[in-house]
């Protein structure tokens, strides 16, 4: 059982409620409509990486999958293997990121992404050599969402593993990308 | 000094350009501009979680500085602790912040609220020990509001170390306004 329960429809703010009508059905969702206003621009934040990102969407996946083993999120690393699957990451790619790094099945970009992901999960600061290979392979804006991507999982996780959120009974059907999306875009006066 | 060149705004869109005027001229959204359509959203999730949270103040910016200051992210305890001056937090325990949890400066809700910022940090899952006793005086939304918040600084903390974003210089005058966020 979750550490705080989900809230029910009815006690959510107007904004909460209609942004929850359209997101997919998700307790990571459910558990965050609680948290007041920040919830919707939660949500905008995610989207505009997940959807309008500059990396490309397979290395943004392995990134967010090691992020999620090296937490130990089994929540986290589920709901991103699916996400993962969906957009046509070969199996093997995604088993291979719970090891070791380099892997041959991994570019050289996302080799070095993953490497980069290491050492900002273990030490903040990515070391002069780890953050000039990840910066040949990718550009400035790469390079700055990489870094973002990164630090969002390490607090997606921690909300995750903190509230004890619980895996669905049953996955969602696709990505649930396109939903958050189209979720996101229809709250009033957001963009 | 910083590891790339801060963006320059003379490249970016119109959309790009409105943001960057809109926020303040400080040295982390001059970087963070590179990511384009990024920035936005990055700093609304940031500006809620500053101004709208039903959150104390005083214990929001404990949490803020704390994992500033386990990430060893000089940046952001810099413009953190101006803002806990600002909100009337003393030298004090400000200092204290640095100290640990045991410091006496903390009142309990503040101690209780620094364990809970050291173990979600080093520990991913709170344990039982600090969960249990904040929830007796936190309400659930500000349960999460506290999570998200110290995930949130975990993340600046990286992006600022790994981009080397300089301190202002001396006098700069630019920074965040607490007033400006609450009303909107």
């Amino acid at each position: 059982m979750a550490r705080l329960p989900y809230p029910e429809l009815q006690d959510l703010s107007p904004e909460n409620r209609e942004l929850m009508a359209g997101l997919p059905p998700l307790n990571v969702f459910r558990m965050m409509s609680g948290a007041g206003a920040s919830f919707a621009p939660f949500m905008q934040f995610i989207s505009a990486y997940l959807n309008d990102g500059v990396l490309p969407p397979d290395l943004r996946e392995l990134v967010i999958l090691r992020v999620g083993h090296l937490c130990g999120s089994h929540y986290e690393v589920h709901q991103h293997e699916r996400v993962s699957r969906t957009i046509g990451l070969a199996e093997e790619r995604i088993q291979a990121v719970k090891g070791h790094i380099p892997n041959d099945l991994f570019s050289a970009a996302e080799n070095a992404a993953l490497l980069f992901a290491d050492e900002q999960v273990a030490q903040v600061k990515v070391s002069d050599t780890t953050f000039r290979a990840a910066h040949e392979h990718l550009t400035d804006a790469q390079t700055v969402e990489l870094t973002i991507v990164v630090g969002t999982y390490l607090m997606v996780c921690r909300f995750l593993e903190t509230l004890e959120v619980e895996l669905e009974e049953t996955d969602i059907d696709g990505s649930g990308l396109e939903a958050i999306e189209e979720s996101v875009k229809s709250l009033s006066g957001g963009s | 000094m910083a590891r790339i060149p801060y963006f320059d705004p003379a490249n970016a869109d119109d959309k790009l350009k409105e943001t960057i005027d809109k926020l303040p001229g400080l040295n982390i959204f001059r970087m963070m501009a590179h990511s384009g359509g990024l920035l936005a959203k990055f700093a609304g999730l940031g500006n809620h979680i500053l101004g709208r949270a039903k959150l104390d103040a005083t214990l929001r910016e404990i949490a803020i500085i704390r994992v500033g200051v386990l990430s060893k992210a000089s940046y952001e305890v810099h413009q953190h602790e101006r803002i806990g001056r600002q909100i009337g937090m003393s030298d004090e325990l400000i200092k204290a912040l640095h100290e640990g949890p045991e410091a006496t400066a903390f009142d309990g809700l503040q101690r209780l609220v620094m364990r809970y910022t050291d173990d979600v940090v080093l520990n991913v899952r709170a344990s039982d020990a600090t969960f249990d006793p904040l929830t007796k005086h936190l309400s659930h939304q500000e349960m999460q509001e506290l999570t998200l918040t110290i995930g949130y600084y975990m993340m600046v903390s990286r992006f600022l170390e790994t981009f080397d974003v300089d301190i202002e210089e001396e006098g700069s005058t630019a920074s965040v306004d607490l007033k400006s966020l609450e009303r909107k």
